[in-house]
């Protein structure tokens, strides 16, 4: 292995990518500006569904309302319209006819019966709705949440966390690392998978393509040199890539989950960025150098892409492992399982569970399949079978 | 006596042939032979051209020389000496161009001209005016900083060929230098050979551009079905009165009835 030559390889490899404006644009910057857009787009809409659900203009008509109940209803800011029996058959026909309504229907002196001991049988209480509108439905379930609270209130013997104590006592910061480590490790996992795609796929097969690693294995430098300079520089580019998406997903996080940028900010500190970025290298190091392997032996790009595109799926997988687990994983021989032990570790730094052992085995581990995986790569530049057809 | 630079001696080259080839091939052959025993020398400073149809075993035969892929059987000597035994060496003194290279779009000639002299491990001097002569005698030096997308195929092809000879190399062995040109570009190119022919450089080239061969070849050989079945002094040919383009079609018409037999 010769460093001057490895130096040259990732200088060329680097300077197509930097040189050409299109490349940088769509590798570096465009990720982190189509997760932040996608994933904002994405929450907003969210949100917006659910508000919509909650504040809708849907007529509530309610039959021998009581005041018991019509004092619930003001607490809780509800627009109603208090009808009587007769019109109950009418009403029912517009719901059938799907006009946005729900029609409660109480008992006579509906107070006096839940009052007395004769409730402990049942109270009936109808709503009707039509499960073919959105809106009936959000206000159907609205008041039926509704209706049950007020029952807890007079049947419940326990009242549980009904005063303005803190009852959760969750650190803010402990609440924020879980529900991010639901969801980050998958999409820096997908993310990261098709980053690494774009280029790695072309790097080899692209230059097989052209002709080009015929003249590259005429002059003397090794192969190994050659391998070793393409997963450098291709890692660099595809970190620069996984850096920008996970800017892009700490941004879009106030519209997906209701966390501030800020709080993500600052609740981690410089140590666990250092550690992260750490993973993401080794995790990149090892896709790389896998990818590069498939992008030897296909013939074309088009056929390195087709081979690589099933990969994301498994990427992906391997991500949402994190939401299937309650903890990080703690025996020492899962840091050994090649991209399982990166998901894993982001994991652990996202919930302050940093194990130094885990995070050394897991390093050594992806530095030695990477090393493995140039190895067999530069095995591949003398099989004249695979360079060659 | 001519001094041999280059010695072929029995050179075979087999390729496995897959199922759905036997199919298409219409053949129950596990085997298919690209270059069967091959021999011919190539002599100091003189220009061989290799002859022959597509699939006449021609580009085997060149990477095979410029070690990019093994022979089955036979020997190859680089001024006496065995090729495999020291690859590294054979490379600094073979200059190899493929007929199916396309350099990257996104770079200058400037740019991958210093790679590739990078890549022989020459200085930056060297480089330099290696660079300021190859540049100046193909006519690159005014593009010198335009990207290879932005040129013709004729430039691109002399940009190529500066590349492949960026070290200086004692051997030349390009595989159809003047495909798909144009004739002022294909004109060019010939006379740049023969410039090198005067440096003193021996060329091996493979073309089925019978112009290219009357007006470059010292020796010609003609390949057929992975064979040599014709090689021949070139002044040999015209003292007889003959063309090579008559004597190609002979010896292919020949080969192809022996087959058939």
């Amino acid at each position: 292995m010769n460093k001057y030559e490895i130096f040259i390889i990732m200088k060329k490899e680097l300077a197509k990518f930097f040189g050409n404006k299109r490349m940088l644009f769509t590798t570096a910057i465009m990720p982190g500006i189509v997760v932040f857009v996608l994933y904002t787009v994405m929450g907003s809409t969210l949100n917006k569904q659910s508000q919509e659900g909650q504040f809708s203009d849907v007529n509530i008509y309610v039959i021998n309302l009581s005041e018991n109940i019509k004092n619930v209803f003001e607490s809780s800011e509800i627009t109603y319209q208090e009808v009587s029996y007769m019109m109950k058959e009418q009403i029912k026909q517009g719901i059938e006819d799907r006009e946005p309504s729900i029609l409660v229907v109480l008992p006579e002196k509906f107070d006096e019966i839940c009052m007395s001991s004769d409730a402990k049988v049942g109270v009936e209480v109808e709503i009707y709705y039509n499960s073919s509108i959105s809106e009936s439905v959000y206000a159907y379930t609205f008041m039926t949440t509704l209706l049950e609270e007020y029952e807890n209130t007079i049947f419940d013997l326990f009242v549980i966390n009904n005063g303005n104590n803190v009852y959760d006592m969750a650190l803010k910061k402990d609440s924020t690392g879980k529900n991010l480590s639901a969801i980050l490790p998958m999409l820096l996992m997908g993310l990261i998978f098709s980053c690494c795609l774009s280029i790695a796929a072309e790097s080899i097969a692209g230059e097989k393509e052209r002709g080009t690693i015929a003249i590259l294995l005429t002059t003397p430098v090794k192969r190994n040199s050659i391998a070793l300079g393409k997963v450098c520089s291709l890692t660099i580019i595809a970190l620069l890539s996984g850096i920008s998406s996970y800017i892009g997903v700490i941004l879009s996080l106030p519209s997906i989950m209701n966390i501030a940028a800020s709080d993500i900010l600052s609740i981690y500190g410089l140590k666990d960025y250092v550690l992260l970025l750490l993973t993401l290298t080794s995790i990149i190091l090892v896709i790389i150098s896998l990818m590069l392997i498939v992008s030897a032996i296909a013939n074309s790009v088009k056929e390195a892409t087709t081979s690589l595109s099933p990969f994301a799926a498994g990427a992906m997988l391997i991500g949402i492992s994190c939401l299937i687990q309650s903890e990080p994983a703690e025996k020492i021989g899962m840091y050994f399982v090649p991209l399982y032990n990166s998901v894993q570790f982001i994991y652990s730094i996202l919930v302050y569970k940093v194990n130094y052992v885990n995070f050394a085995v897991m390093l050594i581990s992806n530095f030695a399949y990477t090393l493995i995986f140039v190895w067999v790569l530069a095995k591949l530049f003398d099989k004249e079978k695979v360079m060659f057809g | 006596m001519e001094e041999i630079v280059l010695e072929i001696e029995d050179l075979s080259k087999t390729y496995k042939v897959t199922k759905k080839q036997q199919k298409v091939m219409n053949t129950t052959k596990r085997e298919i032979k690209a270059v069967e025993n091959l021999s011919f020398k190539l002599y100091k400073g003189e220009i061989f051209c290799l002859l022959g149809n597509n699939g006449a075993g021609k580009t085997t035969t060149l990477r095979m020389i410029s070690t990019l892929i093994e022979p089955r059987s036979g020997t190859i000597k680089m001024n006496g000496n065995l090729i495999e035994e020291n690859k590294n060496l054979v490379k600094e003194k073979i200059g190899f161009l493929t007929t199916e290279l396309k350099l990257d779009d996104f770079f200058t000639p400037n740019y991958l001209f210093d790679f590739f002299g990078k890549m022989y491990h020459m200085n930056k001097e060297e480089i330099s005016k290696r660079k300021e002569k190859l540049f100046n005698i193909l006519g690159i030096d005014r593009f010198a900083e335009v990207k290879i997308k932005k040129l013709s195929t004729g430039m691109r092809q002399k940009v190529s060929i500066a590349i492949s000879l960026v070290h200086n190399p004692e051997i030349i062995i390009f595989d159809e230098p003047t495909n798909g040109l144009d004739i002022v570009t294909t004109r060019e190119i010939v006379v740049f050979l023969k410039t090198l022919k005067e440096e003193g450089k021996t060329i091996l080239i493979s073309t089925h551009i019978f112009d290219v061969v009357d007006k470059l070849a010292d020796r010609v050989g003609i390949m057929v079905n992975g064979k040599l079945v014709y090689c021949e002094n070139y002044r040999e040919i015209v003292r007889e009165n003959r063309l090579i383009e008559d004597i190609f079609f002979e010896v292919f018409e020949e080969e192809k009835n022996r087959i058939l037999r």
